[in-house]
């Protein structure tokens, strides 16, 4: 038993090494002729760095530059995302229980939503100024939509049925509301969840483009006022990190608090 | 009233967890077109009153007008510049309009591309999966120190942006037939180009049009911020502009023009989902009631 289920754990590894194999190939014949074609052409540096120097450039600079933007930038995606899931979670929830809220304010929700929210950037610097609170307020208002339609939509969408079989196995209240209503919620409240971890660190970086006294979205600006390439695309690969580590990161969450989900068997696993 | 805005039948169409505002959007246009009066009339009673709320709190407490205007000046302002705001609007408008062709230009074809050859499923397909996710938007700054301050850079971050959806849930329309329809059309001796044509890409369509509307949501926003980093004319840089000289006023009003173009878009491709696959359409909409 224990020998066969080993056997396929091996054979299970083998066939991801195979599988990882032509994305990685992919990705290494693709550096390989960036790096070829950009040595070969003679490329200036200021057009296009070869992917080294991009490496090389970003080790060199890294602990005395990038790092306090990278931290900038992380901690006022990090507060925004946070104030946004303390704020739009429960405000679902009320949404969820009260027909006339939800009558009253859902579609003019819907609505604001398609205002394209980075166009608050400008107003919000205008507001605050230069400091961390624009980045802050506008990863707020970036992450919010997202998390309070499907929080709301998750709330709502209760069978009527789970719960009266709680309640007819005598289930208080507040364990109807933790066991079953919360529960069940989760998948929803998770896609917002991962909606705005995708676009947090976007909404910070954005404010930053526009006016700041530090961060990367600063400092990348800068980079690319000195024609510094290979300084700014590792800038932009220092935001990638925030981005990706706050989606993934989110999606860890997600599969260790809701494990017991459909969408986390493997079948539907295969897009993201 | 049940919430009605949870309809998963259209989510499951979707590849991307984005798909679901756009999704949000149109079954609130169907249910607006079968609700009662009553239930029309509250959102807007709503939005009525709010708009009198901040209009007496900017008259009562005399908030400046650089920091709050009250709806009536921004509208009065408005409509003052109008002929500027078009001006910009249309710039923008054509930016991400151009942007989206280029972007369907690409991305369709290179979705058949990767639902027909395994290998380069296989050796794109994690990738852009990743690609997907790396936020694009940091890419703005560098397109525009390449292509300068003119249409072209504008154009280019609007498709990055609305690339990726079109992609990904191309692919996953057009690779997931059910193989029985496959057989069956085999077996009635279908050639190669009648599968396409009249079997594969109708089944595909639904879930391409998915990622049609949600980048269609997207390609305002890309040409927006690339018009905030490096532009001389359009709402984006208009925007910047106004807000640099305090004119809160005139800048709410550019947002409201920002809007419109995104809901055009919106808009529009759902009328031409309409017209190309009325089947799937009608059929929505009965499951929604």
């Amino acid at each position: 038993m224990t020998a066969s289920s080993k056997q396929s754990l091996s054979s299970r590894l083998v066939e991801r090494i195979r599988a990882a194999s032509y994305p990685v190939g992919t990705a290494v014949v693709g550096l390989a002729l960036w790096e070829a074609g950009v040595r070969l052409f003679r490329v200036p540096r200021f057009v296009l760095p070869p992917p080294t120097s991009i490496v090389v450039e970003g080790l060199n600079r890294s602990a005395s530059i990038i790092t306090p933007h990278f931290w900038v930038t992380l901690y006022e995606a990090s507060v925004g995302l946070a104030a946004a899931i303390l704020i739009a979670i429960p405000l679902g929830l009320i949404f969820s229980y009260s027909t006339f809220l939800r009558r009253s304010f859902y579609p003019l929700i819907v609505f604001i939503d398609e205002v394209p929210k980075i166009a608050f950037a400008p107003l919000l610097v205008t507001w605050f100024g230069f400091g961390l609170e624009p980045k802050m307020i506008l990863t707020f208002i970036v992450c919010f939509f997202p998390i309070f339609l499907n929080s709301m939509a998750g709330f709502s969408a209760i069978e009527e049925e789970f719960i009266n079989l709680g309640r007819s196995a005598g289930a208080r209240e507040w364990e109807v509301f933790w066991k079953i209503r919360f529960q069940s919620a989760m998948p929803n409240v998770f896609v917002g969840l991962k909606m705005a971890a995708a676009s947090a660190m976007t909404g910070a970086v954005v404010a930053e483009f526009l006016a700041a006294d530090q961060g990367l979205g600063l400092f990348l600006q800068k980079a690319l006022s000195q024609l510094n390439m290979a300084l700014g695309f590792a800038t932009i690969a220092a935001m990638w990190v925030i981005g990706l580590a706050f989606f993934y990161g989110m999606t860890l969450i997600e599969s260790w608090a809701i494990r017991w989900h459909v969408s986390r068997r493997r079948g539907q696993q295969e897009i993201l | 009233m049940t919430t009605g805005n949870e309809d998963p039948a259209s989510e499951t169409h979707s590849a991307l967890p984005g798909g679901h505002r756009t999704a949000r959007l149109g079954q609130f246009m169907r249910r607006f077109r079968s609700e009662s009066l009553p239930t029309l009339f509250q959102p807007i009673i709503t939005a009525l009153l709010l708009l009198a709320l901040w209009q007496i709190i900017v008259v009562a407490f005399k908030v400046p007008i650089y920091i709050f205007p009250s709806p009536t000046e921004a509208i009065e302002k408005g409509i003052r510049y109008a002929p500027r705001i078009w001006a910009n609007y249309s710039t923008t408008l054509q930016s991400a309009f151009l942007g989206y062709l280029l972007a369907v230009a690409i991305s369709v074809p290179g979705s058949l591309l990767i639902a027909y050859s395994a290998f380069a499923e296989k050796s794109f397909f994690p990738g852009l999966v990743l690609l997907h996710m790396t936020p694009k938007v940091t890419l703005a700054p560098i397109i525009i120190a390449w292509l300068g301050f003119g249409v072209l850079p504008k154009v280019v971050v609007t498709a990055l942006l609305c690339f990726m959806p079109i992609m990904l849930n191309g692919i996953l329309g057009f690779r997931s037939i059910d193989p029985e329809i496959v057989y069956l059309s085999q077996s009635c001796g279908a050639r190669p180009w009648e599968m396409f044509w009249k079997v594969r890409l109708p089944n595909a369509l639904p879930t391409l049009f998915t990622g049609l509307k949600h980048a269609a949501s997207l390609a305002l926003v890309g040409a927006v911020i690339a018009e905030f980093i490096g532009g001389n004319r359009g709402l984006g840089y208009q925007l910047v502009t106004v807000m640099d000289n305090m004119q809160t006023d005139l800048g709410l009003a550019i947002m409201v023009a920002m809007t419109t173009i995104g809901l055009v878009f919106f808009f529009g491709m759902q009328a031409l989902e309409g017209l190309t696959i009325p089947w799937h359409v009608s059929k929505r909409r009965q499951e929604g009631r």
